[in-house]
């Protein structure tokens, strides 16, 4: 076991464990928008930064950090609320997220965030980019005006369906997540139609076709259920 | 898929089939040969090296050095640097449109010009400045910049 | 203690925040005994007096007049309040933003004379709806699609005690 402090609290922790790991088997809340339960972490979002007070206040994500013995790590604190608060206010600024509008209103991490981090308002000039729905799948549709990037989605294909057919296309802001070479995803020669990375996208980017929104809640514990039940060598 | 595609990328990518690590060198193969990428090859080397076809894409919409359109006969590549930036390349570029009808990244209807962007020429002192080629142009104007392309074109290139 | 002079403005929103405003029911009542409407939609007042205490301000900024009048607002107001989602993100009307402001409006009156285009008897359009923050400084904001009326007391109610008012947790809630 390793020993490490979290909000000055006294944690043991399996030495393989993240401090995203550790501060949840403590109770302390760490808010979190590209983990996913199921999924390999990788740290894109870096809602979870968490400062180390003994590596010189360095901000390291905290669902991507193994805990190492002696860690003093401040989960919470006015500068981390702040930071935090920015990157949510960046992601809102990036795209066109409309919650009135919006089939995942009322059940999305994005709008649940605001809330939590305190988000009255989004300080930055918003980009309103002109970006496409691809409704071309007989099931599922994808809004790039909802997408964060959190690439959610792309993991779920490739770990837990072993499908691949989501990549990220493009770079920076540019960026858009797509099917296979970039075809509509309704003639994606991979997509076997599972709806894994509906049920992964913590917004409204992908959601079932004929569904309200007060239907449109996703099954988020879907992926670690699938992944905890699947034989292992 | 274009069979003849697929043969001749299946026979460049040949050292590299089912080696996904070898993606980026045999894209680089491939559109040394082929001049560009076009998506029939793409799939093909998906299908070669065992790599799935969206990973294919991320690499080549990521670097910008790979191309998935023909490149035209002549390459122009304005540079945005800083000094270029201070001194109008934003005019030249619009010279450039108006005179060509395809801003950066595009190539001419009749496949004369491909237009790119590109961080420094290494000739400040010049700025703007373009290359067409391999022939540097600098202090340029919108005036002159139409002029010079309409001299490369006319001259059949 | 002297009465509260409010406002409240209706500026590109479909006026759903003021029915809600209105949904505070019985507390109108007492909002009456201890504020003063001085602007609104729902009276027949048509300049906007001086020396305002409060004002909601429901909807983006879409066009000159509505930020001529968001001008004029803040320099006579005390506290400027973005109102629901439409002044606090642009929301529904900031939709059109990826648009370009000639194909909305051709795509709506087609062709031929195109209201809105130039600056005539109808304003003109704004190349897209902003919140109201991007236009003039705002005090406090209450989103929501439309805020709620419970929601809208809890926020006046900390206003009419004299406080800043400070919604937290779901009351900051969008859509």
């Amino acid at each position: 076991m390793v020993n490490l402090r979290i909000d000055d609290t006294p944690v043991r922790a399996e030495p393989h464990w993240t401090i995203l790991t550790a501060a949840r088997a403590t109770g302390i809340r760490i808010p979190t928008l590209c983990d996913l339960d199921g999924l390999r972490p990788v740290g894109a979002c870096r809602l979870c930064l968490v400062e180390i007070r003994n590596w010189n206040s360095r901000l390291v994500p905290a669902c991507a950090t193994q805990v190492q013995e002696g860690l003093d790590v401040v989960a919470n604190s006015d500068r981390l609320i702040s930071l935090r608060r920015t990157i949510l206010e960046l992601l809102f600024a990036e795209r066109n997220h409309i919650c009135a509008f919006c089939v995942s209103n009322g059940h999305c991490e994005l709008q649940d965030l605001a809330t939590e981090l305190g988000m009255d308002h989004v300080t930055f000039p918003y980009r309103f980019p002109a970006l496409a729905v691809d409704a071309s799948h007989p099931k599922f549709g994808i809004d790039h005006n909802r997408c964060v990037l959190c690439g959610r989605c792309v993991r779920a294909c490739a770990e837990v369906e072993g499908a691949f057919t989501w990549g990220f296309a493009g770079r920076g802001v540019f960026t858009l997540i797509e099917a296979d070479l970039g075809a509509p995803w309704g003639q994606s020669t991979t997509c076997t139609e599972c709806g894994k990375c509906v049920h992964a996208c913590p917004t409204g980017a992908l959601f079932e076709k004929g569904k309200i929104t007060a239907e449109q809640e996703k099954r988020h514990a879907l992926l670690a259920e699938v992944t905890q039940r699947r034989p292992r060598a | 898929m274009n069979p003849t595609i697929e043969h001749q990328v299946a026979e460049l990518t040949r050292p590299y089939a089912g080696a996904p690590s070898e993606l980026i060198q045999a894209l680089h193969r491939v559109q040394s040969e082929l001049g560009h990428i076009p998506v029939e090859a793409q799939a093909a080397v998906a299908k070669a090296l065992g790599v799935p076809p969206s990973q294919v894409r991320g690499v080549i919409t990521f670097y910008h050095f790979f191309r998935t359109t023909p490149v035209g006969r002549h390459t122009l590549r304005l540079c945005l640097g800083t000094a270029c930036h201070v001194r109008g390349a934003d005019l030249i570029l619009r010279a450039i449109r108006e005179e060509l009808g395809v801003g950066l990244g595009g190539t001419t209807a009749d496949g004369m010009f491909t237009v790119e962007g590109v961080r420094c020429l290494g000739a400040c002192g010049l700025a703007p400045v373009m290359m067409v080629n391999q022939e540097v142009y600098g202090k340029l104007d919108p005036k002159r910049t139409k002029r010079i392309l309409r001299q490369i074109r006319e001259g059949g290139g | 203690m002297p009465k509260i002079r409010l406002a409240t403005v209706w500026l590109s929103g479909c006026s759903g925040c003021h029915m809600s405003f209105l949904d505070l029911d019985e507390r109108l009542i007492e909002l009456a005994s201890k504020a003063d409407l001085v602007y609104s939609p729902i009276v027949d007042i048509k300049e906007y007096p001086a020396e305002v205490d409060v004002v909601l301000v429901e909807g983006a900024v879409g066009n000159t007049e509505q930020r001529r009048l968001l001008e004029e607002i803040r320099a006579k107001t005390r506290i400027v309040v973005a109102f629901g989602d439409c002044a606090v993100t642009g929301n529904v009307p900031s939709l059109r933003n990826p648009l370009l402001r000639e194909e909305v409006l051709r795509a709506v009156y087609g062709e031929g004379e195109v209201p809105g285009l130039e600056e005539g008897a109808v304003p003109k359009l704004l190349p897209q709806a902003l919140p109201i923050h991007a236009v003039i400084p705002v005090d406090r904001f209450l989103p929501g699609c439309p805020p709620s009326a419970d929601r809208i007391w809890k926020f006046l109610q900390g206003l009419l005690a004299g406080k800043r008012p400070e919604l937290t947790g779901a009351d900051l809630r969008f859509g």
